[in-house]
Order: C-alpha cells, then structure tokens, then sequence
C-alpha cells in the first residue's frame, strides 16, 4: 500500500502552490486501487494522476480511435475523456457509492465513447481508412484484389456497425474495440449483464447477414 | 471469404461469437474449448466468427499512433491544471465582483430626500466643519453644493428685479434694463 509523509509542494489537483501531503510508493502504484488514486490526486498528489493515465490509456485509446480521423485525435480525445473523469470524480468524491471498486474504470469507459462520439459529430467522419487501404494495395502487387475484397468487407461491416441501434453498437464496440468483459460492458452502459448479451447477439446477427450479403 | 456457417452446433454459436469478440467467462470458456477440440464444425465456424470481428475491429495501433499517446499523462496533467488556474482566476474575478456590487447596493439604494428651504441657512456651519477634515469625500461635495447655494441667494434680488407679479397671480417677464 502507499504510505504518506508530509513534504511541501505543489497541489496538483488544483494546480496551487501550497503546503501539502505527499506520499512514497513503497510497493508500486499498481497494488492501489484506483479510487485510492484518485483520491490521492485529489487531495495533491500528482503522480497519482500520472499512475491512473498509465493504468487505463491504452483501454481509453482503444475505444476512441473508431472515431478519431488523426493519430492526433485519438491522443486529443484520450486526453478529454481523462479530464472530463477526474472532474466527474471530484464532483461525485462526496457521495458514499464514489468509493466502490471499478467506478471510475466505468465511468472512464462511458466518457470515452461520448467523447467519440461527439468527436465524429463534430467532424462529420470517422476514421480515414480508405486512404491506408489504397496506400496498402497500391504496394500489394498479386495481393491487391484480396486486399481490395478484404476493404470492401470492411467498409460495409463498418456501415452496418454504424446503422446498429446506439445501445448495440456501444456494446459491440466496447466488446470489440475495448475487450471488455459483459459485465463491465453493462456497467459502463448502465444495464444488465444479460441485456448486454442480447444487445450483443441481435447486433452480431445483423452483422454476420450483411457479410453474407443477406442485408445491406 | 464467406460468412460465418450457422452448421456447428447450435448451442455453442452463441458462445463462439463472444469469445471471437472478448472474453468469457472462464466456466463457459473451458467447456467451449473442450468442445472445439472434438467438433471441427465448431472450429470453422469459430474461424469465421474471428475473421468477422478482425473486420469489424479497428486496424492496428499505428507508430505515428502511438508516437501521439506518449507523454499522455505529463499533458493532461497540465491541462487540468491549466483549467484549474482559469476556474480558480474567474471565481475570484466573480467574487471581487459580488463584492463590490453588495457595497455599492446600498448607495445605490439610498436617495437623498430633498433639501427643506432652511438649509441654506444651516450650509455655512456645515462647510466650516467640512473644510476641518480634508480628504472627506463628502466634505467636498457639501462644499460645492453651498458655493452654488450661497450664489442662488445673493441673485434671488436681481432676478425679482425681472419679474413682474400680474393680477391674476401668474409670473410674466418684465424688461430689467
């Protein structure tokens, strides 16, 4: 676990210059959980903001980079979906339920797919694959029609996932994108583990038809 | 390559797809794997489920991608910050702000009731105390005020000196030359 001592510096959480605690890692941040962190970042200590962004940016990446056009984006949209979780943290800290185990991993997951969201909105697209795919055949030789039969299945799958229910494509694009167990695709969308499958299942039949040509 | 084949067994179809798309639950996951040892239906059509879902999945982390993402942490430290130091700057800009706005409520408020004939003749002892204190921003403005009555007295004779008071009580303007 962490043990604390008092040294000066910096408030990291609110970026002041003042009188603080602090505390040593004595077994590694990994052994904390992360509501411990963020109450540590909370109440100064930077590293601790630094430990939850290590921890969980490679899930937040996953899950936006199906709406960011640019590498840019995807680290733009990262860096959005972790500001906007520690501000919902700190607004929620007071509350009793703020401390249960895998909310702020919930809330992280929820966050990133409507900053995504509201990121392709904005911008009117989502990820430019054409132009990777065209530059991967153009240098493809004797493999250029698979690769172009291969685009096309992608291209329309990506439609359909697109045409799917706002609740299906969030559980399939969690479970794709993100890896997620259903139980935690349920509690970042805030249902049951077992309407999580359904979702999942009426989305992945519709999917299997459109790439067998049955729909479009 | 063509779409998942619905021919494996029917119990298991359900399970493939979601262990073609994530995990599962490690009871289900071990059954499933004894299954498709025994069942090359199963296999093929679990093959099909995962070439599906490569499909639907994003392509691979990219290095520019991944160039983009590092110093994650440092940056959104520093924007949180960033916000913190504008939210901190504006609440005591709106502060300062209410502040003022209480303290000047209630001049705002108070209207000053108009001032009885005699006052005039109180004024000069009032401007003697108030040339006492300077820096009184009041005093000064007292000040002023009694210079211009003390003015309005000594014309009072001359403009008499203009008017006439006509029979019916009404005030006409007569020639003062």
């Amino acid at each position: 676990m962490l043990a604390r001592r008092m040294t000066d510096g910096g408030d990291a959480a609110s970026g002041q210059q003042r009188p603080r605690r602090a505390w040593t890692v004595l077994s590694g941040g990994g052994t904390a959980s992360d509501e411990t962190l963020l109450s540590d970042f909370l109440a100064g200590e930077a590293r601790a903001f630094g430990e939850l962004v290590a921890r969980h940016q490679r899930l937040v990446q996953a899950l936006v980079r199906r709406y960011a056009a640019r590498p840019e984006d995807t680290a733009d949209l990262a860096q959005a979906t972790f500001l906007r979780a520690f501000a919902a943290a700190r607004r929620s800290l007071a509350r009793a339920d703020a401390a249960q185990p895998g909310l702020f991993r919930a809330w992280l997951v929820r966050i990133a797919v409507n900053v995504g969201k509201n990121h392709a909105r904005d911008v009117g697209r989502w990820r430019l694959e054409d132009a990777e795919v065209l530059t991967e055949v153009a240098t493809s030789g004797p493999d250029a029609p698979a690769l172009l039969e291969r685009a096309e299945q992608r291209r329309r799958l990506r439609t359909a996932v697109a045409g799917l229910s706002a609740r299906q494509r969030a559980v399939v694009t969690l479970r794709v994108d993100g890896g997620l167990p259903f139980k935690e695709v349920a509690e970042a969308l805030r249902m049951t583990e077992n309407n999580a499958k359904v979702h999942f299942h009426h989305a992945v039949r519709r999917l299997k038809a459109v790439l067998a040509g049955e729909e479009t | 390559m063509s779409a998942p084949d619905t021919a494996c067994c029917e119990e298991m179809d359900t399970l493939l797809a979601e262990r073609a798309s994530g995990p599962v639950e490690a009871s289900a996951a071990a059954a499933l794997e004894a299954h498709l040892l025994r069942c090359p239906a199963c296999r093929a059509a679990a093959a099909q489920w995962e070439a599906l879902f490569s499909l639907v999945a994003v392509p691979p982390v990219t290095p520019k991608e991944e160039a983009a993402l590092r110093g994650l942490g440092e940056r959104s430290l520093a924007a949180w910050q960033r916000r913190e130091r504008r939210w901190r700057t504006a609440r005591g800009v709106l502060a300062t702000a209410g502040l003022l706005a209480a303290a000047a409520l209630p001049l705002w408020l108070w209207q000053p009731a108009p001032r009885p004939p005699d006052a005039v003749a109180t004024a000069p002892a009032v401007q003697q105390v108030g040339s006492e204190a300077p820096g009184w921003d009041v005093d000064e403005g007292l000040d002023g005020t009694e210079a211009v009555s003390a003015e309005m007295t000594s014309e009072d004779t001359t403009l008499l000196d203009g008017l006439a008071l006509e029979g019916d009580g009404a005030f006409a303007l007569g020639d003062s030359g």
